[in-house]
């Protein structure tokens, strides 16, 4: 019985997590001044925000401020479908924030 | 009518006021030279704010090498900042320097034209005397080191002239001969002193001619003491 209700409690979480597993990505171009540094780099963001640059923006600039960039503009929103192509572009800033 | 006239301290006045605004004109021209130049000097952190800007209009540059170049286009800019730094500090110093020059080339031409005045005078005033020594004892007297020997008696009576000038005083002949000769004014001649300042322009008067105007050159003639191209004939 109880093993029951934990496998299907299993099952449950399991087909609740296979739409979040499709999760949602921007690209973004971040820059800190006083050593000026630029970087293009691809992070997670919550579904929420998918297809609206402006939420990622919000989302993304206080993750980044707390590691010193400031984030200058949010390119665009994505899949799972865009990550490849832009993995080499985003260097060691993939998914990295 | 007000009188047109202008007085030597006048002028001084009027020199030292130049002076005055001659050294305040340059310190003020070089402190504007100073103050344009650093204001005009580009801000050292143009050409990252530059580098940035390119970076910030350019949404397409996202490429890796794109970024590492722009960050080195940011880094020589960094460099140069620092370059410039040294710059206005050289800079600084050199016009430090500059009205330091300016202020010392003024004050020397403005002496220069105060040396050329007093020259001036003294040419014009021919023989200044400068220095008169008289040696009682050597029976000598150096006017500007220039030494003339003297009879006793005429010593003598420059001695007391002397004396007489430095008390500020005026000598009638009487009196001349009465200080010289020990006797009472009422026994003196004016005309005994008359002869003793005659005896004395003589001697001292001759040397003095033969040392400044007509020279003798020994075994070899007399000849005058002037520069050529100062004489005319008229």
């Amino acid at each position: 019985m109880t093993l029951r209700t934990f496998l299907l409690a299993v099952g449950t979480a399991m087909i609740v997590a296979l739409p979040a597993s499709a999760a949602c990505y921007a690209d973004y171009r971040a820059q800190t001044t006083n050593p000026t540094r630029f970087h293009y780099g691809v992070a997670q963001i919550s579904n929420g925000a998918c297809g609206n640059t402006g939420a990622a923006f919000n989302e993304l600039s206080g993750r980044l401020q707390q590691n010193g960039w400031t984030l200058v503009d949010v390119l665009s929103t994505f899949g799972d479908e865009g990550l490849g192509s832009r993995q080499y572009n985003a260097g060691s800033y993939y998914l990295r924030f | 009518m007000p009188d047109h006239t202008t007085s030597a301290s006048d002028l001084t006045r009027v020199g030292s006021r130049a002076i005055i605004l001659g050294l305040a004109a340059i310190v003020a021209i070089l402190a504007l030279a100073a103050i344009l130049l650093f204001v005009n000097l580009p801000d050292t952190n143009a050409f990252n704010a530059r580098v940035e800007r390119i970076f910030v209009e350019n949404a397409n540059l996202t490429e890796l090498a794109e970024l590492r170049l722009l960050e080195i286009l940011a880094q020589s800019g960094t460099t140069f900042s620092e370059v410039l730094v040294s710059y206005r500090m050289v800079i600084f110093v050199l016009l430090v320097f500059a009205s330091a020059m300016m202020i010392t080339s003024l004050v020397l031409v403005l002496a220069l034209i105060a040396l050329n005045r007093r020259l001036a005078v003294v040419q014009k005033a021919g023989i200044q005397v400068s220095s008169l020594v008289i040696s009682r004892g050597e029976r000598k007297v150096y006017i500007n080191d220039m030494e003339f020997n003297l009879t006793e008696a005429a010593v003598e009576t420059l001695a007391v002239l002397a004396e007489a000038r430095m008390d500020g005083e005026m000598m009638s002949g009487t009196v001349l001969e009465s200080v010289i000769t020990g006797r009472r004014e009422s026994d003196c001649d004016e005309a005994a002193g008359a002869t003793r300042i005659k005896r004395l322009r003589d001697s001292l008067g001759n040397q003095m001619v033969s040392e400044l105007l007509v020279r003798n050159i020994a075994r070899q003639g007399y000849v005058l003491a002037v520069e050529k191209d100062v004489i005319r004939m008229i």
